[in-house]
């Protein structure tokens, strides 16, 4: 009867579900289940590394050891490592030590509770993702200064990526991991076609302003509607979360961003920087490391690369590159 | 400029393999976990549905004595207290038993992991085959030969609660025409929103079964809202 299983969790302050297609008979749902289960694990071992929101979290232990090399775990070190060069790519339109600011606007609130946390050492405003050194050969961090060290732009997407691979690893050639606005697409839905992508009008909530089929990519979205700083904090200059680091004030050139690329971590992390940048600049960007992305001003002007399809046409990625750890 | 700066693309695909390759072995404790959750469940269910337990296949390797579910998971294979240098908090549950642990060392293992990766695609390791058991075993055993199963439905609207130790969860199932038309939460009085399962009634439906999945982080209400079902299914007899 159903031919897809679906299995959701909490996670990086949104809903995470899984769905792999296929699944009719029960004992094919056990297996499925199983792997969703490993699948959804990785969010939690994200969050437990990379989660500024949990002071026990070895992101949050880094930050309160400045001046320190610190040993660092693979995934810390590889989320850290590909952070630091986008924002050397970018020139700092991204940069991962944006967490002192976003704490002083009011991005300090456990996502699941509501609590506030209170984890940030005495920062300074001047810190940049320069004052953070990796030893690749030690496997350390050393954070030179105070800073908070923020790597939620890259850490969803880690989480979407890594459980894409466990899937793909596990033998899946179809399904989709979708946390919040950010997804990973592989193969065909249930009906056997492409996954069908509707991207949110960023200013009307229920309006989808534009739909096409995705298979085999990530489609990640960074808009200026979610997550608005509404009354907290005292710093009225972020009204919300995409935050122009050069400047300190939230990035106003975009309203939304959506970029297709192989891998979550590489749409989430590039797409923020081009929401940043503002619509030529950030397509600049995204065309240069072949990425492909639809851009939507304030204005609602579209931009978007060659490579996005026309409504309801299909767009197909690359299967995974990278092969099955099965495969060698 | 280094190949880092034009090379983002694969320096996120090279991040993904190395956290994988280091990290291979942790997802297994969240599968494990399901897999100890889901042969509790099984077995609540059969003493609650077939008071004479017809297919205790599942439940002979555990020991006799859990009176309740929660006792169970010690059960579960020897864990060898293994213990792997350094990280070892950090994978407390790499369950030992199986054959290929290669994977548990630190790592060291980057270069060897993808010759043994077969374990969790193809064969289900030592660990798999209990649930994978539970499922094939009890659920046409104990829905379908146990005397309740074979009663056909009567129409008419029934409630059942399920508890947990968050609290109960009443379900309600309106059978028409001998099927399950209907099935809705009608109370929610765990300490969590019940927003969690809402996926759950329509499988209901979907199955007319009370087979529903897993709500992963929200197994005790989903436990819950399948007991509920259960004893509004059994009213229907």
């Amino acid at each position: 009867m159903s031919d897809a299983f679906l299995l959701s969790t909490a996670s990086m302050g949104t809903v995470v579900t899984i769905h792999i297609v296929g699944g009719a008979a029960s004992s094919d749902r056990a297996a499925h289940h199983r792997a969703a289960e490993r699948a959804l694990g990785w969010f939690r071992e994200v969050e437990r590394v990379c989660s500024r929101f949990e002071p026990t979290s070895e992101v949050s232990q880094l930050s309160s050891r400045a001046g320190e090399a610190v040993p660092a775990s693979p995934m810390l070190f590889a989320a850290t490592h590909f952070a630091l060069a986008v924002a050397e790519e970018t020139g700092g339109a991204f940069d991962p030590t944006l967490g002192s600011l976003l704490e002083a606007a009011g991005f300090n609130h456990e996502h699941r509770s509501g609590w506030p946390v209170r984890i940030a050492p005495a920062t300074n405003g001047a810190a940049s993702f320069r004052d953070i050194e990796l030893d690749a050969d030690a496997h350390t961090i050393t954070l030179v200064r105070p800073l908070l060290l923020d790597l939620g732009a890259v850490a969803k997407g880690l989480a979407i990526d890594m459980a894409a691979k466990e899937l793909d690893d596990n033998g899946y050639e179809n399904f989709a991991v979708d946390a919040g606005g950010d997804l990973y697409f592989a193969g065909n839905n249930a009906a056997g076609e492409p996954w069908s992508v509707g991207l949110r009008h960023p200013r009307r909530e229920a309006d989808i302003i534009e739909e096409f089929r995705v298979s085999n990519s990530a489609v990640c979205t960074s808009g200026d509607y979610e997550r608005r700083a509404v009354g907290g904090g005292d710093n009225t200059a972020i009204e919300h979360h995409i935050v122009d680091p050069r400047t300190g004030t939230s990035a106003k050139r975009c309203a939304s961003v959506t970029t297709l690329a192989p891998s979550a971590m590489v749409a989430d992390a590039l797409g923020t920087a081009a929401f940043v940048l503002g619509p030529i600049d950030g397509l600049a960007l995204l065309e240069r490391h072949g990425l492909d992305a639809v851009i939507i001003t304030p204005a609602l002007e579209r931009t978007a690369t060659a490579g996005v399809p026309a409504a309801g046409g299909v767009y197909r990625g690359e299967s995974p590159t990278t092969g099955r750890m099965s495969a060698g | 400029m280094t190949p880092i700066k034009n090379n983002l693309v694969a320096l996120g695909s090279a991040a993904v393999v190395a956290v994988y390759a280091a990290g291979y072995a942790r997802t297994r404790e969240a599968a494990e976990r399901f897999a100890v959750e889901d042969s509790q469940r099984r077995q609540e269910y059969e003493r609650h549905a077939q008071p004479a337990p017809v297919a205790p296949v599942p439940v002979a390797a555990e020991p006799t004595k859990d009176t309740s579910a929660h006792a169970a998971p010690p059960a579960r294979e020897t864990v060898t207290p293994k213990h792997t240098p350094a990280k070892t908090a950090s994978r407390p549950h790499d369950a030992a038993p199986k054959a290929a642990d290669t994977a548990t060392t630190p790592r060291v293992e980057v270069a060897s992991k993808p010759a043994e990766p077969t374990p969790p695609a193809s064969t289900p390791t030592p660990v798999a085959p209990t649930p994978e058991m539970t499922f094939k075993v009890t659920p046409p055993a104990s829905a379908d030969s146990t005397t309740d199963a074979d009663k056909p439905l009567k129409d008419g609207v029934y409630s059942g609660y399920g508890r947990s130790r968050h609290g109960d969860i009443e379900a309600t199932v309106s059978i028409k025409n001998g099927k399950i038309a209907e099935a809705f939460i009608s109370q929610c009085l765990t300490q969590y929103s019940c927003s969690w399962i809402a996926a759950l009634p329509p499988q209901v439906v979907a199955r007319q079964s009370a087979e529903v999945d897993y709500i992963s982080g929200a197994t005790q209400s989903t436990n819950a809202f399948y007991y509920a079902v259960v004893a509004a299914l059994k009213k229907a007899k």
